[in-house]
């Protein structure tokens, strides 16, 4: 019996689709099997985000009105065995499925995976209410920006209220440098004003923007920041106990040849 | 002696108590009375209302509602006594349900509420009278122990205790104090139904907006460092003050030079 998992936020463009695709890949690597759940009906992403829009036959309108069988509707991922996707209808809306089919679907769905993750459309209206009807587990996605964390605030009570009591956050988009000037919120400051467990953090990293037009997921590229955060994420959700990235830039050209001549750096 | 209109929190939201004796015309007047001037905090709230014993006659219930439409609330259910339910049920036209899920203690978020439009009638068989005597006072207090996150209103008659914080977004509306034992960016109304003596403590008091009774005040504009200590909001001499908080503070003893020192 697999776990569902939804990656939610409440306010748009903080993440929540590039989180999705990065840890279910990540944990599709490390050999288990997951499958990604598109809630966002009528708004499509994941697919493109994974590479795997023209791969769609069936979706999962489809399967919960019984057009098709579940097994149909699943994409299987082009580089990893265990790596499903069940994509979002596109010509639908929210309303196309209820909080009870998408229930059903998540039970269905953990008989056979490991890991069900569930990317829940922006906003607090049904696409929410359905993409956490069948959650076990909520990952809280938000950005060092004031808007970001007050609709996370808001989410976090929301999932509170529907008896969700293992929520996790994952701060995404840091920019260390702003940070270190004072222009941005820091880790400590979003933590203390959410007052929930931390899953990770992630550095804002151009090459994101290139991965997601690609269809490639920054796990994959081992150059990659937010790559590397992903995969931490992902070991900290299989249980591992990870050390948080040091976000702090590479050392500049003085402190390399200070430590080199032996003093220290701190 | 005996109110004919009693407001009452608890764990499911407002209830309002109507006194089973009096005439019911008085009665209406009241509420009507209580609902101006507790103005517009309670825009929105879902009420129940309890009738007691009363046997309610056609057209008094719609003109209940009527009272509560006017002012933005909503009248969630009807309460009655063990004479009083087959009247109202019977203006209903037979439809004696039976209470819906409790909400989730003491917050009205108003994302699940059912927006069901029938206005179930509850009969309960307690010892009535005793029962609500019970829960009226305006001393009580209601123990939040979590963080009161934004969209979250918490509403009580009496006094509020808040483990955690409140965040920005969040409100906290009191007829008597509030008292959180954390950071407190959310809004604050103490003394809901006009007293004075109401008082915000907070552990760190940087709410967005602060109201005692009929005072409105809010933070000051732009970044400013908040002192790293408790603090207690009150009314004195007509304006909201906020001062460090000092054990022991006794709100009798007001205007005998202290406070801050």
């Amino acid at each position: 019996m697999g776990e569902v998992l939804v990656i939610t936020s409440g306010k748009g463009g903080v993440g929540k689709t590039t989180t999705t695709a990065n840890i279910g890949t990540c944990l599709a690597m490390m050999g288990h099997r997951v499958v990604l759940v598109d809630a966002d009906i009528g708004l499509r992403n994941l697919d493109v985000v994974m590479g795997l829009e023209n791969r769609i036959v069936y979706d999962l309108v489809d399967v919960a009105h019984g057009r098709c069988r579940l097994r149909q509707a699943l994409v299987r991922d082009r580089r990893f065995e265990g790596l499903f996707l069940l994509p979002a209808a596109q010509t639908k809306d929210k309303t196309a499925v209820t909080p009870e089919q998408m229930r059903e679907l998540c039970q269905e769905l953990k008989k056979n995976n490991d890991y069900v993750l569930v990317d829940c459309p922006a906003g607090i209206e049904q696409g929410f209410r359905n993409a956490i009807a069948g959650a076990d587990r909520a990952i809280v996605v938000t950005t060092p920006e004031v808007a970001s964390v007050r609709d996370a605030d808001r989410i976090i009570g929301l999932l509170e209220a529907s008896e969700l009591r293992d929520i996790s956050l994952v701060i995404n988009r840091i920019r260390p440098k702003m940070v270190k000037k004072g222009d941005m919120l820091d880790v400590e400051d979003v933590i203390e004003h959410l007052a929930i467990e931390l899953l990770g953090i992630v550095p804002e990293d151009e090459l994101i923007i290139i991965s997601t037009n690609k269809g490639e997921p920054a796990v994959l590229n081992s150059h990659s920041k937010a790559g590397e955060a992903y995969r931490n994420i992902s070991k900290r959700i299989l249980g591992e106990d990870v050390p948080f990235m040091n976000l702090d830039e590479s050392p500049g050209f003085m402190s390399r040849m200070k430590r080199l001549l032996g003093f220290r750096t701190g | 002696m005996r109110e004919l209109v009693r407001f009452k929190g608890n764990r499911d939201g407002l209830t309002v108590i109507l006194d089973p004796e009096a005439d019911f015309q008085d009665v209406l007047e009241e509420l009507e009375k209580k609902l101006e001037a507790a103005g517009n905090f309670l825009e929105g709230a879902a009420v129940s209302v309890d009738l007691g014993s009363r046997d309610l006659q056609p057209g008094q219930l719609s003109a209940l509602e009527k009272a509560f439409l006017s002012k933005n609330m909503r009248l969630r259910r009807v309460m009655a006594g063990p004479s009083g339910a087959r009247g109202v049920a019977s203006l209903l036209e037979g439809s004696v349900s039976v209470p819906e899920k409790a909400p989730s203690p003491g917050v009205g978020d108003g994302f699940w509420e059912d927006t069901d439009k029938d206005i179930p009638v509850i009969q309960y068989r307690l010892p009535a009278h005793r029962h609500r005597e019970d829960l009226i006072s305006q001393e009580q207090t209601i123990l939040i122990q979590r963080t009161v996150r934004s969209g979250q209103r918490i509403f009580y008659p009496g006094n509020v205790v808040v483990l955690g914080d409140v965040n920005p977004g969040a409100e906290i509306i009191a007829g008597g104090n509030i008292i959180v034992m954390g950071t407190f960016r959310g809004l604050a109304h103490a003394g809901a139904f006009g007293d004075e003596n109401a008082v915000v403590a907070a552990i760190r008091l940087e709410p967005s907006q602060l109201r005692i009774a009929g005072y409105i005040t809010r933070a000051p504009e732009g970044d400013f460092s908040s002192s790293q200590q408790p603090e207690i909001a009150r009314v004195q001499d007509g304006i909201v003050i906020i001062e460090k908080y000092q054990p022991g503070f006794d709100r009798y003893s007001r205007g005998q030079g202290k406070g801050g020192s």
